[in-house]
């Protein structure tokens, strides 16, 4: 009986994965050969839309006339919940659209995004366009995989001089255009006014300055409560407070090492001191752990982008949002974002298409909604005198926090190397204390040496 | 009749260290159920409680609401179940081979089956994906399938089981004429039910929980599996603790009650072959 | 004499036959979607290949070259065999403990046996998830527990001390589950008439447990320790939820760094990842021929 079932099964099984095998294989044969038949498959779907729609008969005959249909394939990084927000447009777009656009979207962790996109570029199976973080782009731009999109602005008419240059800035690489900004951020300084409160300080007053930060962030420590002042995680880089005090890493322009300097050692001994001595940070967290301490009402002060809002709201925390502190040179804060960019070898007329998707992203009504629901700073001229965006209360904080940002090392491929072999192994031994900062800083500066050499 | 009478001090140790162990086991698991009925709020309290405050499935339908779980589901059965039986008859061949029959290279090819085992995934991840395209199969559930049906591991397993069988078993088939195929398959196989059950259970699970592979050789979501489309849920720059163990206690579920059913017929299994001698 | 050795020779050359029939379909398999794919990345290996693919050119043995004066290869290569070497022993020993304390086939046993099975149903990621919550220092149940009954709390994966200890336990607690319902498999095909043999000679357990329960269930334990040993030099899925090789790099293992170098860090070098893992395979392959050929022999040599 038992091996019957089993036989049978088996069978089962071999054939269904061969039909499946055979069905899908002609499908991938190539992308124009998937794209014919995704088309007549939706064909069929129009047509069975068709009666419904009695009314938009001329809007049928249009998209008819404008051409096939064409789908679009889209991977994005957007997991968690501005990815639903994502999703709603996306797909408010298939259904409005009038040039016959559909676009299937796919999401994946950056981690295995950053895997698959390289391999499929080289094997032609790259999505038509992907959307992710801007510090990626440098790495894709030096290997030759993405479309130098420079005629974007020429090809849709979107005034490039609406948005703020410092944001387009980002998604160029050596002058030439390679992607659209999605959106737009720097670090700010979260605070909970509820632990100002009780701690005795002003609620609504955040820190300005680093001695300011410190004192407060010592004020708001009780460990007892397990509550901290400041939540300082160990995988990250700490530019702000670097250049708060006239320092900095590197010179992309002229691979030059600027680590070892006395405004750096300064900073570090501060930084070490805050963490070893004063304590006012939970040990080696990860950024996400401090995410969630912050939204428990543990964590009374923290740098973080502007994805923080929407789960403070969720948790019902009375929050503060201000620019990151300054020192003696001033304030700063790194800034980053998200662009649109295309695989090289999407064919043209699907980079045609991702265009008209670009476009449709770049105007006011989209650009408000992402800022509105997920508290990401406007960089559109004409939206920022949107009254609506004007009385704002947190994009308006938001906004003056963003004008401090700074680029660090966007656009240099040797950014992320610089980064994981050399900026955060350096924090990361200040902040646990497992060297002094004259140390920490000495071999950070060799291995930063090693790195430029390259 | 001693035994019966005098409990022995070990045996009293043994039982509170076993069921101490069992705790160990069971606490944390059942924290991750009912954590899941958490809000949003009670998941990352602070004191932090083992049971929610306030019970509600919000987290389950925020997960229903972004993924599309049948379809993931299915993808998941097709694949995890496909690799599980082809892999079974190719692993219960290869190893029955390996074990009960002399061949020139045995011990070659059987240390470099072994030698398969050390390779990690990581690094062969983005040859195989070249491959595969090549083949024309990224995308698809034998593309899926494929690479996986068969296992170093599983033949390792299934030669280690067939080498501690009786010598005289296959002797008295050879007596009896009948042909190599039908003394595996009539008197080996069914001596080796549990090793089967055991080595079935071990695929399905390792395929089911499997993340980077399928999401490696899948390129849209229709084709994609349970485990790696929850790994959406958690997100890129902030972690939501809530939907994310409700999507853990999702991919989790099917396995288990699999398991609750399957482990009868387990330990039946067992039991069976322990009298069979 | 004659006629019954030709018999047998006809007879083995077609037990041959029959044999590389059984083994084909693995072998095909494992090829094309083993081998090939290994070969390539050991050719990858003298290339300066990235994950973009283009302008690959052959630099020899440089990328080896580089791996010994990498120190994060050899921080990587400690803590893998740190974690092996207590893992696999802690793994397997609780199991094999167990096993003796649950020898009896009653209801008990087989329901304990089926509760230690639970963790290993469990994705890895599940695991992780679960236990990062649990032992976190700040907000997790077991801290919060331990404080309250007045116990020093230790920060556990937090702590550059504590943490590859705390993904050891974890992962034993994961897997002796399954190397339980193994051992007790081969428990149970012992014959009962070895033990009837050895109550009679007057042996006591502790004597019958090594004298016949260990001998009868050797393949059982050879096989639980290379597999183990294999994947526990492999390990990456832990601490890649758990820790991220944190703190300070104390459980980043060999995989970890490979991940890192070829997927995570631009350049994305999967040349010098390549040669890392080349290095990797020819240490596991090492680790396994020694134990199989001088430790773990017993049964087998028993058995031929």
């Amino acid at each position: 009986m038992k091996k019957k079932l089993m036989s049978i099964l088996l069978g089962a099984a071999m054939c269904m994965s061969l039909l499946a095998g055979c069905g899908n294989g002609a499908n991938n044969n190539q992308t124009a050969a998937a794209d014919s038949s995704d088309s007549s498959a939706q064909t069929g779907e129009e047509q069975a839309a068709v009666p419904d729609a009695a009314g938009d008969t001329a809007d049928a005959q249009e998209q008819a006339a404008s051409g096939e249909k064409i789908t679009l394939q889209f991977w994005n990084v957007f997991t968690g919940s501005d990815g639903d927000i994502l999703r709603e447009i996306v797909d408010n777009y298939n259904k409005t659209n009038t040039d016959n656009i559909e676009i299937q979207m796919d999401i994946m962790p950056n981690d295995q995004l950053q895997q698959k996109l390289p391999a499929a570029i080289a094997t032609g199976t790259a999505p038509d366009f992907v959307l992710f973080g801007v510090e990626n782009l440098a790495p894709y731009v030096s290997n030759d995989s993405l479309e130098d999109i420079s005629d974007f602005w020429d090809v849709t008419g979107v005034d490039k001089s609406n948005f703020l240059e410092n944001v387009l800035e980002l998604s160029h690489v050596d002058g030439k255009l390679y992607g659209t900004p999605m959106q737009y951020n720097v670090s700010y300084l979260y605070w909970n006014k509820d632990l100002f409160e009780a701690a005795g300080l002003d609620p609504e007053k955040a820190p300005a300055t680093l001695e300011e930060l410190s004192e407060y962030a010592e004020k708001l420590t009780d460990s007892s409560k397990n509550q901290y002042g400041l939540a300082l995680p160990t995988n990250v880089t700490y530019m702000q407070f670097l250049w708060a005090n006239g320092g900095d890493a590197d010179d992309p322009q002229t691979n030059a090492n600027l680590l070892d300097s006395e405004e750096n050692l300064e900073t570090l001994t501060w930084l070490q001191d805050l963490m070893v001595n004063k304590k006012v940070s939970p040990e080696n967290i990860t950024g996400p752990e401090a995410d969630t301490m912050l939204q428990a009402g543990q964590i009374a002060m923290y740098m973080s982008g502007p994805w923080q809002i929407n789960g403070l709201r969720e948790q019902g925390i009375n929050f503060g949002i201000a620019p990151c502190v300054a020192g003696s040179a001033g304030a700063f804060s790194p800034a980053g974002g998200c662009s649109y960019v295309i695989p090289k070898g999407t064919e043209e007329s699907h980079k045609l298409a991702a265009y008209k998707f670009m476009q449709y992203w770049l105007t006011d009504d989209i650009l408000k909604e992402w800022s509105q629901r997920n508290g990401f700073p406007v960089w559109s001229k004409t939206l920022m005198e949107d009254p609506e965006i004007q009385n704002d209360e947190v994009l308006n904080s938001i906004s003056k926090a963003t004008e401090i940002g700074r680029s660090y090392n966007l656009g240099y491929s040797l950014a992320s190397q610089i980064d994981n072999d050399v900026m955060i192994p350096m924090f990361e031994k200040v902040m646990t204390g497992a060297a002094t900062p004259e140390d920490a800083l000495k071999e950070a500066s060799e291995a930063m040496d090693k790195v430029l050499a390259q | 009749m001693n035994k019966g009478k005098k409990i022995k001090l070990s045996t009293v140790a043994g039982v509170i260290f076993t069921t101490l162990i069992a705790f160990s086991v069971l606490l944390p698991i059942l924290w991750l159920l009912v954590s899941s009925f958490k809000t949003d709020v009670g998941v990352i309290k602070f004191p932090p409680r083992f049971f929610p405050e306030e019970w509600t499935l919000h987290q389950y339908l925020y997960v229903g609401d972004s993924i599309p779980i049948l379809q993931m589901t299915k993808n998941t059965v097709i694949f995890a179940g496909g690799v599980t039986i082809i892999s079974l008859l190719f692993d219960s061949m290869a190893g029955y081979a390996f074990a009960r029959m002399r061949f020139r290279g045995s011990k070659l090819l059987f240390s470099i089956i072994l030698l398969t085992m050390m390779v990690p995934f990581q690094i062969i991840m983005t040859p195989l994906y070249i491959e595969v395209y090549k083949f024309n199969l990224l995308d698809t559930y034998l593309g899926l399938i494929l690479p996986r049906a068969t296992s170093a591991f599983g033949i390792y397993m299934m030669s280690s089981f067939f080498t501690g069988l009786p010598k005289s078993l296959e002797e008295s088939g050879r007596i009896d004429g009948m042909s190599e195929f039908r003394i595996f398959r009539s008197i080996m196989l069914p001596l080796c039910k549990p090793a089967l059950v055991s080595l079935g259970i071990f695929h399905f699970m390792n395929n089911w929980n499997d993340l980077l592979y399928p999401l490696m050789l899948t390129s849209s979501q229709n084709k994609r599996t349970l485990s790696a489309g929850l790994a959406v849920l958690v997100g890129n720059k902030v972690i939501k603790y809530g939907p994310t163990l409700a999507a853990t206690m999702i991919s989790l579920t099917p396995l288990l009650i699999l398991y609750i059913f399957c482990q009868k017929y387990f330990i039946e299994g067992v039991a069976t072959a322990g009298m069979k001698e | 004499m004659t006629n019954n050795k030709g018999k047998r020779k006809r007879y083995q050359a077609q037990n041959q036959k029959c044999a590389y029939l059984f083994i084909l379909p693995s072998m095909i398999i494992l090829s094309v979607f083993v081998f090939i794919p290994l070969i390539a990345s050991f050719v990858i290996s003298i290339t300066d290949m990235n994950i973009f693919m283009k302008d690959v050119r052959f630099v020899g043995l440089k990328n080896f070259l580089r791996l010994f004066e990498d120190g994060r290869v050899r921080n990587a290569t400690f803590n893998s065999l740190y974690f092996t070497l207590l893992e696999v022993p802690l793994q397997v020993g609780l199991a094999l403990l167990l096993t003796v304390c649950l020898s009896k086939n009653n209801r008990y046993s087989k329901l304990l046996r089926s509760v230690y099975y639970l963790p290993f149903v469990c994705s890895m990621t599940a695991i992780g998830i679960v236990w990062s919550m649990l032992l976190d220092p700040n907000m997790g149940l077991v801290a919060y527990w331990l404080k309250q009954a007045g116990l020093e709390t230790i920060a556990f994966l937090k702590d550059p001390k504590f943490a590859m200890p705390t993904v050891i336990v974890v992962t034993a607690w994961k897997g002796f589950g399954y190397t339980l319902t193994l051992l007790a498999a081969a428990v149970l095909n012992i014959s009962q008439s070895l033990y009837e043999a050895a109550q009679m000679d007057g042996a006591g357990s502790f004597s019958k447990f090594i004298h016949i329960t260990v001998p009868g269930i050797w393949p059982t334990i050879s096989f639980c320790i290379v597999t183990s040993t294999i994947g526990a030099m492999q390990m990456f899925d832990q601490a890649y939820v758990m820790t991220q090789g944190g703190p300070l790099n104390k459980t980043e293992t060999v995989v970890q760094y490979i991940y890192d170098r070829g997927f995570q860090t631009a350049p994305y070098d999967l040349g010098y990842a390549s040669a890392i893992s080349v290095y990797l395979f020819v240490i596991v392959a090492v680790m396994t021929f020694v134990l199989r050929k001088f430790i773990l022999s017993r049964g087998e040599d028993a058995d031929e």
